[in-house]
C-alpha cells in the first residue's frame, strides 16, 4: 500500500490522542477509586450498584428504627417494672395490716396513707412519657390515658376508680376500666409498629399486617386487668383502693381477698414482662442481622464498583511509558524526507 | 525522416514538456498540507511518427516525433469518496448524538462523576430519603418536628423533578438552536444552505471549464471537500453527470438537493424547529449525520423504532411526567382517603409540588388523619415504595416499584448512551481506514516527489545536451562543410 506523509501524520495524531484518552481513563480510576465514573461506562455494573446503594440505604435506616425500638422497649420494661415494685410493695403493706392484731385507728391512718400513696405513685407511673409519648399509649399531645374517676365527671359509682382513655372510641373519651370485658379488650388495644425490616405491609384496610412490622406497644390492659370475664374485669388501682376503703371502715377488715389479687396481680405483670423480654431478643436478633447484611452489601457494591488501585497506577505508569515512547518516536519519523538529502 | 530542424523543435516540444512535469510536481509539493488535495500527474505520450502524409507503409525507418503532454489529471478513487460519505453521515450521526447524550445524562444521573461517596443524589436518592424520613415518622407518629422533615424532604423531591425537567426544556432549546444554525448558518448565511449553493456554483464553473476538454482539477477538489463536509451533516448521494456537474440527493428521500438542472433545493426548519422541510413544505428524511442526530434527540419518545422513536429528550421528559402525576396521584389517595386534603400537586414535571395546604400546615400529613393509629396510618405511606406498579408509563402499569422507575429513567439514557458511545468509536475507525486509503490513493508523498524531480530535472539536462549536439551538428553541416 502507498504511504504518504499525510497518512503518516494522521496516524500519528491519532495514536498520540488515543493513548492521552487510555493515561486521563487510567488517572481517573485511580482518583476516584472507582471502575467507572458514570452509569453509560459500564451500564450493567451500574445498575447492580444502584441496587446495592438502595439496599444499603434501607439497611441503615432498619438499623436506626431498631435501636429507637430497643429503647423505647427498654424504658416499656423499665416501667412495668415499677408496677410491679408498687403491686409488691401493697401487697406488703396490705399483708401487714391483715395480720395485725392489735390494728388501731391510727395505725390504719398509716396504712391507708400509705396505699393512698402507693396508688398516686401508681397513677403517675401509668401515665409516665418516653419521646414524646405515653408509655402506655396515645400521643402527649393528647389527653393522659389514665386518671382517677370522679363522682362529678363519672358519676358516684366511679367515684376514685380507675378510668382509662379509649383512643379507638366514637368518639374517645375516659371509660372506667372495670368495663372492659373479653370482647372489648381487643378494640381497645392500640399498636405502634415499626419497620424493622420484616418486609411491612398494610392490608386493604389500611391496617398493617401483624408479624411483618415489630409492634413495640405495652398493653396497660394486659399488664393491669385481673379476672377478665365477659362482663368486666378488676385491676391493680381498683384493689388497692378496694383495702383503702376497708381500712377506712374501720374495725379488724379482712384484706385476705385483697392479697391474693395482689399476688395475681403481679402474676399478671410478670407474664407482660416475659413478653417484653421477646421483643428485646427480637430486637437483638433483628439488629444482628442487619450488621451482618451492612457487611456484605457493602463488600458487594466493593466488588461490582471499586478498583484494585494497584492494578490502577501500574497500568497508569505503562501507559504513561508508552506515551512518552510514542513521543519521542513519532518525533523521528515526521522530520526526515528525500528533500533532507538531496544537493 | 524530417530535416535536422525538426529535431530541434522535437527536442524543444520535450524542454517544454519537463518543465511542465516540473510545475506539475511544484503544485503537489505545495499543496502536500492540503485538505483534501488530490496528487496531480501530468499525462504524456510519446508522439507517433510524422509521415508527412504517407500512410505507415514506407521502407524507411520511422521515429517517433518526441514527447507530447495529453493532460493534467488527478489520482483519486470515485468509489472510495462514495463510501467516505456514506461512512461519515454515521459517524456524523453518532458523534452529535454522544454529545447531547453526555449532558443528557449529567441532567437524570444518579451518581456525580466527580464524586467519591456511595450515595446517590439524583431522583431515586432523594425518594430513598423520603421513604427513610416516613419510617423515622412511623416510630415517632407524633412528632411534628420528624412531620417537618417529612415535608422538607417531600419538598427537595419536587424541586428535584421540576429542576430536571427545565434542564431538559433548556437542552432542547439548545439543540434546536444548533440545528437551525447547521441548516441556515448564522445570521442568515453559512450552514449546510450556503453550502449547497456554494457546490452550485462550482457545478458551474467546473462544467464551464470542462468544455474545453481539459480537468478542472483543483475546482473538483474544492467541490468534493464541501461534499465531504455536507456528509457529516446528511446521508448525501453524489452522482456525476456527463458535463462535470454533480447533482446531490439525499439517501431515502426522492427529493434532491441539487438536481440535474443545477438548481439548488434549500431546506428549512418548520415553526418550532423540530423538523427539517423541503422548500414545498413536505417532511426531509433526515435519519443519518449530525441533523439526523439532532432531530432524534428533539423528537424522540422511545416508543418504536425507527422515525424518531429512540431515547430522545421527549421520553425522558415523558417518564418525568409519569412519575410526577403517578405518584402525586398514590400520595393524595392516601391522604384523602379518611377525609383528609391532598399534600401533592402536579400536571405534570414541570410543576409539581407540595400543596397550598401542606405549604401553609408542617404537619399535615399527621392531621389528615383523626384516628388514634397512626403508626399503622404512616405504615401505608410506607409500604406505597414496596408496592408494584405504582407508577403507570404510556397510560399501563408499570412493573416495579416507584424507585424502579426512577431507577429506570437515568439507566435508559446510560444505556443507549454507552450503545452510542461504542458505535462511535466503530464508525470513528472505519471511517480512519476508508480516509487511510484515500490518502494512500491521493496524498501526496514528498519523496516520490523528489524522485520525480530528480527525474526531470535529469531528463531536462540529457534533453538540453541533445540540443547542444544538434546544434554542434548544424553548424558543422552549415558553416563547416564546403566553406
Amino acid at each position: 500500500m502507498r504511504i504518504t506523509t499525510g497518512m503518516i501524520a494522521d496516524n500519528y495524531i491519532g495514536m498520540l490522542s488515543d493513548g492521552l484518552n487510555r493515561l486521563n481513563n487510567y488517572f481517573e480510576q485511580m482518583s476516584s477509586e472507582k471502575k467507572f465514573s458514570r452509569a453509560s461506562d459500564d451500564p450493567a455494573d451500574a445498575m447492580k450498584a444502584y441496587q446495592s446503594l438502595h439496599e444499603l440505604d434501607e439497611i441503615s435506616q432498619y438499623s436506626d428504627s431498631i435501636s429507637e425500638a430497643k429503647s423505647w422497649v427498654n424504658n416499656s420494661e423499665s416501667t412495668v417494672n415499677i408496677v410491679n415494685e408498687i403491686a409488691k410493695s401493697a401487697q406488703e403493706t396490705v399483708n401487714a395490716a391483715n395480720s395485725n392484731a392489735t390494728l388501731n385507728s391510727d395505725d390504719e391512718k398509716t396504712y391507708e396513707m400509705k396505699l393512698e400513696g402507693l396508688q398516686s405513685e401508681l397513677l403517675q407511673t401509668l401515665n409516665s412519657t418516653f419521646s414524646g409519648r405515653y408509655v402506655f399509649g396515645g400521643p402527649q399531645s393528647g389527653p393522659a390515658p389514665f386518671r382517677a374517676g370522679t363522682a362529678a365527671e363519672d358519676g358516684a359509682v366511679n367515684d376514685g376508680k380507675l378510668m382509662i382513655y379509649n383512643y379507638n372510641g366514637n368518639p374517645p373519651s375516659y371509660v372506667p376500666f372495670s368495663g372492659i370485658n373479653s370482647s372489648s379488650e381487643s378494640s381497645m388495644s392500640l399498636t405502634l409498629p415499626v419497620d424493622v425490616g420484616l418486609g411491612m405491609r398494610t392490608d386493604s384496610n389500611g391496617k398493617v399486617v401483624a408479624g411483618t412490622a415489630m409492634d413495640i406497644q405495652t398493653s396497660s390492659i394486659k399488664m393491669l386487668a385481673l379476672n377478665m370475664s365477659g362482663t368486666g374485669c378488676e385491676n391493680l388501682y381498683d384493689v388497692i383502693g378496694d383495702a383503702v376503703s376497708k381500712l377506712k371502715n374501720g374495725g379488724m377488715p379482712d384484706l385476705g381477698g385483697d392479697i391474693t389479687k395482689l399476688q395475681s396481680a403481679q402474676d399478671g405483670i410478670l407474664q407482660v414482662t416475659t413478653g417484653i423480654g421477646e421483643k428485646t431478643d427480637m430486637l437483638d436478633f433483628l439488629s444482628g442481622r442487619n450488621d451482618a447484611n451492612s457487611i456484605s452489601q457493602k463488600s458487594r457494591l466493593s466488588q461490582i464498583q471499586d478498583v484494585d488501585i494497584e492494578q490502577a497506577i501500574m497500568q497508569y505508569q505503562t501507559q504513561q511509558e508508552v506515551y512518552n515512547v510514542s513521543l519521542s518516536v513519532g518525533s523521528k519519523i515526521l522530520q526526515k524526507n528525500l528533500f533532507d538529502f538531496l544537493e | 525522416m524530417g530535416t535536422e530542424f525538426t529535431g530541434l523543435s522535437w527536442a524543444g516540444r520535450a524542454l517544454d514538456v519537463f518543465q511542465e512535469e516540473i510545475s506539475v510536481t511544484n503544485q503537489n509539493i505545495s499543496n502536500a498540507a492540503t485538505t483534501g488535495y488530490s496528487r496531480q500527474r501530468l499525462n504524456i505520450v510519446s508522439a507517433g511518427p510524422d509521415t508527412g502524409g504517407y500512410d505507415y507503409y514506407s521502407d524507411v525507418p520511422q521515429v517517433g516525433a518526441g514527447v507530447q503532454s495529453k493532460s493534467v489529471e488527478q489520482i483519486r478513487d470515485k468509489f472510495l469518496d462514495e463510501r467516505y460519505r456514506n461512512e461519515n453521515a454515521t459517524k456524523g450521526l453518532y458523534d452529535e448524538l454522544s454529545d447531547s447524550f453526555s449532558q443528557l445524562e449529567s441532567v437524570v444521573s444518579e451518581t456525580d462523576s466527580t464524586d467519591n461517596s456511595d450515595v446517590l443524589t439524583g431522583l431515586s436518592g432523594q425518594i430513598s430519603t423520603l421513604a427513610d424520613d416516613l419510617k423515622k415518622l412511623q416510630a415517632s407518629p407524633d412528632d411534628t418536628n420528624i412531620a417537618s422533615t417529612v415535608k422538607s424532604q417531600m419538598e427537595v423531591v419536587c424541586q428535584t423533578v421540576q429542576s430536571d425537567s427545565s434542564q431538559l426544556d433548556k437542552l432542547s432549546e439548545q439543540i434546536k438552536e444548533n440545528l437551525k444554525i447547521t441548516v441556515n448558518g448564522g445570521l442568515g448565511d453559512g450552514g449546510i444552505n450556503a453550502t449547497l449553493k456554494s457546490i452550485g456554483e462550482l457545478n458551474k464553473q467546473i462544467a464551464g471549464y470542462e468544455q474545453s476538454g481539459q480537468s478542472a482539477n483543483d475546482l473538483r477538489d474544492q467541490r468534493n471537500n464541501l461534499l465531504d463536509e455536507l456528509s457529516a451533516d446528511m446521508d448525501i448521494q453524489v452522482t456525476e453527470q456527463s458535463n462535470g456537474m454533480v447533482t446531490v440527493g439525499i439517501n431515502g428521500d426522492s427529493h434532491m438537493l441539487i438536481d440535474s438542472g443545477n438548481h439548488v433545493n434549500s431546506l428549512q426548519m418548520n415553526a418550532d424547529n423540530t423538523k427539517v422541510l423541503w422548500s414545498n413544505g413536505t417532511e426531509a428524511d433526515l435519519k443519518n449525520g449530525s441533523v439526523g442526530a439532532d432531530l432524534q434527540m428533539i423528537n424522540g419518545d422511545g416508543t418504536n423504532k425507527g422515525s424518531y422513536g429512540d431515547v430522545g429528550i421527549p421520553c425522558v421528559k415523558n417518564m418525568l411526567d409519569d412519575f410526577a402525576t403517578g405518584f402525586t396521584a398514590a400520595i393524595n389517595k392516601l391522604a384523602t382517603g379518611n377525609g383528609g386534603k391532598a399534600l401533592l400537586s402536579a400536571t405534570s414535571s414541570s410543576d409539581m409540588r407540595i400543596s397550598d395546604d401542606w405549604e401553609s400546615s408542617d404537619s399535615l400529613i399527621l392531621d389528615n388523619y383523626s384516628g388514634s393509629d397512626k403508626g399503622n396510618y404512616i405504615g401505608q405511606f410506607i409500604t406505597l415504595f414496596s408496592q408494584k406498579g405504582v407508577i403507570s408509563q404510556n397510560g399501563s402499569a408499570t412493573a416495579g416499584t416507584i424507585q424502579d422507575f426512577t431507577d429506570s429513567i437515568s439507566m435508559t439514557v446510560s444505556q443507549r448512551y454507552s450503545y452510542i458511545k461504542q458505535m462511535d468509536d466503530s464508525s470513528k475507525s472505519i471511517v480512519k481506514s476508508i480516509q487511510t486509503a484515500r490518502s494512500s490513493v491521493s496524498g501526496v508523498n514528498l519523496d516520490e516527489e523528489g524522485v520525480n524531480l530528480i527525474k526531470y530535472q535529469q531528463s531536462y539536462n540529457a534533453t538540453s545536451r541533445v540540443i547542444t549536439v544538434i546544434n554542434d551538428m548544424l553548424d558543422t553541416l552549415i558553416n563547416k562543410t564546403a566553406v
